[in-house]
């Protein structure tokens, strides 16, 4: 056994404790997301009510989260907030953090796709009378739904591989999990590529599948 | 003005496929008198930015009247459509549609005072629009774009709306096509889906803002047969933007040509378009004339 070439039974022992960890790099991605989208449409409902202390407050805080990095928001959760008496599981400030860091672009998102239903759609639903939650929930969102879905899934995608980021703040996901079994083992190779390729499969296929809907979509 | 209009004009004169329901119009007297007006724009002026697109108009229609909006383009035609079914507010005047205003309530003293979009929501539904460019809502088949109106504003149950779109688009020639979304029309099939969503609301008056300009040649005609028939079958006012000069001649009782933010002439068909007053009407109908 040579500590640079690739053993496979090594590789193999190393599976069981890489996919618990992968079992929480999905459920991170999955509620990161879930908030992501809740919150980034609680920004987006925020700023059209064009009150103007409260959307200067909005675009504050979606500068401050856009220009700072994710790494630096996750250490200042995970070591500073119990100082101020706020404490939870890593796993819960991991996808807080997550669910912050990417409800800012995602409120950029569904500000674009609003904004990119045409006018003459307001102007056809407003000419016809209907009451304004119809205008929204029946012309409005399904149009902006279109472009917004598929760069939502995008960016499910980039935050399941953003996940990684966890484990500098002890969240036992997939790739704490493969530099665990390094540093125990002294073995790095198998469960760093392994862990890298499941990365690989996971976002190569998810990424294949929403330009096949896409695609569909757009011929429907 | 091209002979395939000519053609579709005698067409429908011979009566056929006028199916349109409702009473057949009698001619209206070019003027609108006094307190009857359906339309009734006082000093109305409109400007974006330094632009004065409108400038202190004073506009009566007279119910049933069938008027055709001729004048260059800029020259505010649109904008009074607009303003008539309040999608944009006058920087001053007043309008009242039906005998209600659409901005304005009469306050304690009996004086106008602001009204807001609620009065405006209120007042649009006795009045209805065909777009340029259509604007179906491209999610839906032809029936769903008809039957929208009717169940969310009419709040018809789900089976009496289908049977009423139904029968809408079936009016329109669109019958075999009630499955179908927008994409999947011909320009001149939207803009009859478009007619069709229009006339849900029973309005009773209708806006065509210049409904075929966006439409290929051999579109054109389709969509100004509809017109017609529903000029003919129905007692809808109706106000018309329109490049099409002889549509406008056979079908409208009134024209009224706008320049520079001003209605310069005001007449029957019969005068402003064969024996115009204005030199600046003569020159813009040899201009259109001559395309």
């Amino acid at each position: 056994m040579n500590a640079i070439g690739w053993n496979w039974s090594f590789a193999l022992s190393t599976l069981p404790a890489l996919l618990a960890g992968f079992r929480l790099t999905v459920l991170a991605t999955l509620l990161g997301s879930a908030l992501a989208f809740a919150l980034g449409l609680a920004l987006t409902l925020l700023r059209m009510t064009r009150h103007a202390p409260l959307t200067l407050i909005v675009n504050a805080f979606v500068s401050f989260v856009r220009g700072t990095p994710l790494l630096v928001q996750l250490y200042v959760l995970f070591y500073v907030l119990p100082k101020w008496g706020v404490s939870t599981s890593a796993f819960v400030t991991g996808v807080v953090g997550l669910g912050v860091y990417y409800s800012a672009s995602t409120s950029e998102v569904y500000r674009a796709g609003i904004e990119g239903v045409a006018p003459g759609q307001w102007e056809a639903a407003l000419t016809l009378g209907l009451p304004i939650r119809r205008v929204w929930s029946g012309v409005i969102l399904p149009q902006a739904m279109r472009t917004v879905l598929p760069v939502l899934g995008n960016q499910v995608i980039a935050m399941f591989k953003e996940t990684s980021l966890l484990s500098t703040i002890t969240v036992m996901e997939m790739l704490a999990q493969a530099t665990n079994i390094g540093s125990i083992q002294y073995r790095y190779v198998e469960p760093l590529t392994l862990a890298g390729a499941l990365y690989f499969v996971i976002s190569y296929v998810s990424a294949k599948g929403l330009r096949r809907l896409e695609v569909g979509h757009v011929n429907a | 003005m091209s002979t395939l209009e000519a053609v579709a004009a005698t067409r429908d004169a011979s009566g056929a496929n006028t199916n349109l329901s409702a009473n057949a119009s009698t001619s209206m007297s070019s003027t609108a008198n006094g307190d009857q007006a359906i339309v009734a724009m006082s000093g109305v002026s409109k400007s974006y930015g330094e632009r004065r697109i409108l400038d202190a108009i004073d506009l009566r229609v007279a119910p049933r009247q069938r008027i055709a909006l001729i004048g260059p383009s800029g020259s505010g035609k649109t904008t009074i459509l607009r303003l008539a079914i309040g999608l944009i507010r006058p920087d001053a005047g007043t309008i009242e549609i039906d005998g209600t205003h659409l901005w304005h309530t009469r306050g304690a003293n009996g004086a106008l005072v602001d009204a807001g979009e609620r009065q405006a929501r209120r007042v649009r539904r006795r009045i209805g629009i065909v777009f340029q460019h259509f604007n179906l809502f491209p999610h839906m088949t032809a029936l769903a774009n008809v039957r929208e109106p009717l169940v969310h504003v009419l709040g018809l149950s789900r089976d009496e709306s289908d049977a009423r779109a139904i029968d809408l688009l079936t009016q329109v020639g669109l019958k075999d096509h009630l499955n179908k979304r927008p994409a999947q029309l011909s320009g001149g099939q939207q803009q009859r889906v478009a007619i069709a969503r229009s006339l849900a609301l029973r309005p009773k008056v209708m806006l065509f803002d210049e409904v075929t300009s966006a439409l290929d040649p051999e579109l054109v005609n389709e969509v100004l047969r509809v017109v017609r028939e529903l000029a003919h079958a129905s007692d809808m006012t109706m106000l018309m933007v329109t490049h099409e000069i002889q549509f406008a001649a056979d079908i409208a009782d009134r024209v009224l040509m706008f320049d520079n933010g001003r209605i310069i002439e005001d007449g029957p068909p019969a005068q402003v378009l064969k024996d115009p007053v204005e030199a600046r009407t003569r020159s813009f109908l040899r201009a259109v004339l001559e395309r």
